[in-house]
């Protein structure tokens, strides 16, 4: 009898990583009333059965459930086409168009309101404080990263596992969240130990980003089954290690997720980065374990919540939450990749959701003004954001860029221009003024040091057919920057303190502190033996305006002391890393 | 009854354990069979009727599986 005169039934199989998964279902099918030929693919994890009549589907789920398969639930199979890939009606097109817009508008109403909360890292932070900041971060910059992450795999395994019950969906979420609190904890105390740096460097750190992100972009399209092509996309693990993990997860998977989210440590938030070197200038195991900790529990709240509702929905809830997941995952994607570039130093003009977007042609006019052959520019920092953030300048034409950094926070408070080697910490008093020449045309993105200010800041260099006759400059850039540097040939020159500082792997930050008098110029030298990431790559002494781009090597720096007392030093953050204490 | 130990090459997961065992459940001349996907290590009790070298071969065609006598 040929095929033609049977009835196709196509069905998605999950739990198949392998051929043998295929000749054993088949065997399974073939064994069920009305099942006259079984074809099962288990790289589409489809199995396609020519029937006489229609099978039993409780019949065929019952055969091959023993082996640890599933059949996908009916709400779960849509439409299946003829590669065995799900294609959605018009209604999933318009629910997740709806739910696009409404994920959309809730975040632009969060953002107006200020709901979309900022605390700083400060030094000497109790665990209370700790445990809060977690709580926060959860609940903003980090869920962007880990809760994205988590809630791609809860959501991926209720996909995969729909028969479950909700305790058991719920477990492979606690391990990951278990996974999370050992690793921060014991990393923590790593950390504190070496007193060393475990962090990368921005733009390596900004590829990590983009990395992840991708993978969260994937996963949130394979949940809403736009593009079922991106199934072939997905990464998949070497045969040999799928091998090894199916092994470690036969029963109950507690490795996979366990080890999922111990790898959390190391994903790219601003908040864990930031508290990484809280620990690291701690230089103490103990405190390093006890913060992490305090951190991680921080963040169980709003991710043991992702985990619970994600896990105990069911039907038709489950496939609304299926697609919301979806939306926001891809959401929270590109909001990372914008960051990733802005680290790697690449700006690509990406949507953004700033409230302020619409004004940016406007401000370009009115922020951009010629006087004397020169460009100024005027620009305040509010939090994280830049306001505004993107200018059109000349070619060849000085820039004059008056920046006003007092209520800046977090890493905001240096700015860094990385195709210009600019990085500047800005005044809590008044303006900073950086100057430059655009050389050529094109554009110059800027960011903090971590890239979590204002996605798509630039500066779009155009060519200079206005004819503006460019002012001649004594010193093109970094006046602001005080790097007061005795001249021998001034009678009364006194000559500077010097000063050093080591940074290695042995002794971490040597010493803490460093004794100087007050009203005599300080040559302050620092030999950096390690290659110093995130806030730390950007120290800066507050008090007197002096920003320190760390690099590996021997780093300078100039200030003259006027006041007697502690005078700190800080990362871009505003982490102590070291203080000078000020005598008469 | 008999029993019988071989080794059964290309095994990897406990796919592979559960397909070989079904197979070998299907065989109205095998009792038992238990296999060890780690080492390939496969214990049949079986009936005289039993037909070694058609089992043999069905296993073989399964997947790329190689079976050794012990």
């Amino acid at each position: 009898m040929g095929d033609q005169h049977l009835k196709k039934v196509k069905l998605n199989i999950k739990g198949m990583h392998c051929a043998s998964c295929e000749v054993l279902i088949e065997r399974k099918f073939k064994k069920v009333a009305g099942v006259e030929k079984v074809n099962v693919s288990h790289v589409d994890g489809v199995a396609t059965l020519y029937c006489s009549f229609d099978p039993n589907l409780t019949a065929l789920q019952n055969t091959i459930a023993e082996n640890g398969y599933s059949i996908a639930s009916s709400t779960d199979q849509g439409i299946v086409n003829d590669n065995g890939d799900h294609v959605n009606t018009q209604k999933d097109y318009f629910q997740i168009g709806a739910i696009f817009l409404i994920v959309v508008a809730v975040y632009l109403i969060g953002k107006q309101f200020n709901l979309v909360p900022h605390i700083g890292i400060t030094d000497n932070m109790s665990y209370g404080f700790i445990f809060l900041i977690g709580l926060v971060a959860a609940m903003s910059t980090c869920i962007a990263v880990t809760g994205g992450l988590l809630l791609a795999v809860a959501a991926k395994y209720n996909e995969q596992n729909p028969y479950q019950s909700g305790w058991q969906k719920f477990k492979p979420n606690i391990y990951f969240n278990i996974g999370r609190v050992v690793s921060y904890t014991l990393l923590g105390g790593v950390i504190g130990a070496l007193g060393s740096v475990l962090t990368l460097s921005p733009r390596i750190n900004g590829f990590v980003s983009i990395g992840a992100s991708l993978v969260m972009i994937v996963l949130g399209f394979q949940l809403l089954k736009l593009f079922p092509w991106m199934r072939r996309f997905q990464p998949k693990m070497p045969k040999f290690i799928a091998h090894k993990v199916h092994q470690m997860s036969e029963g109950e998977s507690k490795a996979g997720p366990f080890i999922l989210g111990a790898s959390t440590f190391f994903l790219p938030c601003g908040f864990t980065q930031a508290l990484q070197l809280y620990v690291l200038s701690k230089g103490d195991p103990v405190t390093g374990a006890l913060t992490m900790l305090a951190f991680s529990l921080g963040t169980l709240p709003a991710l043991l919540s992702l985990s619970a509702i994600s896990s105990f929905i069911k039907g038709t809830i489950q496939n609304y939450f299926l697609k919301f997941a979806g939306v926001v995952v891809i959401m929270l994607g590109f909001f990372n990749v914008s960051n990733g570039l802005n680290l790697a130093g690449v700006n690509i003009a990406i949507p953004s959701l700033q409230n302020n977007s619409g004004a940016v042609l406007a401000a370009t006019d009115t922020n951009v003004q010629v006087i004397g052959g020169k460009q100024i520019i005027n620009m305040k920092v509010t939090g994280l954001n830049y306001f505004p953030y993107q200018f059109k300048v000349l070619k060849d034409v000085p820039v004059e860029w008056h920046i006003d950094g007092s209520k800046a926070e977090g890493c905001a408070q240096v700015v860094t221009v990385p195709t210009l080697g600019i990085t500047q910490y800005l005044s809590r008093q008044g303006e900073t003024v950086i100057n430059f020449t655009p050389q050529s045309t094109g554009m110059i993105p800027f960011s903090c040091t971590m890239g979590m200010t204002t996605r798509g800041s630039t500066f779009t260099v155009v060519e200079n057919t206005l004819g503006i006759v460019p002012a001649t400059l004594n010193n093109s850039s970094g006046d602001s920057i005080a790097q007061r540097v005795c001249d021998p040939n001034i009678s009364d020159c006194i000559k500077a303190q010097q000063v050093t500082l080591e940074i290695s792997r042995e002794r971490g930050i040597y010493p803490r502190s460093l004794t100087v008098k007050k009203g005599t110029p300080v040559e302050l030298s620092i030999d950096d033996q390690v290659q110093l990431g995130g806030c730390m790559s950007v120290w800066a002494i507050p008090k007197y305006n002096v920003t320190i781009p760390m690099k590996v090597g021997t780093v300078k720096a100039n200030f003259t002391p006027t006041e007697t007392g502690t005078l700190v030093m800080t990362c871009s953050m505003g982490g102590q890393m070291a203080q000078f204490n000020v005598i008469d | 009854m008999k029993k019988k130990i071989i080794t059964i090459a290309g095994t990897h997961c406990t796919s592979c354990k559960a397909l070989i065992e079904e197979v070998a459940k299907e065989n109205l001349c095998v009792a038992h069979a238990s296999v060890d996907f780690k080492t390939g290590k496969t214990i049949i009790d079986h009936k005289d009727c039993l037909d070694w070298p058609a089992f043999v071969k069905e296993i073989e065609s399964l997947a790329e599986y190689k079976v050794i006598a012990a």
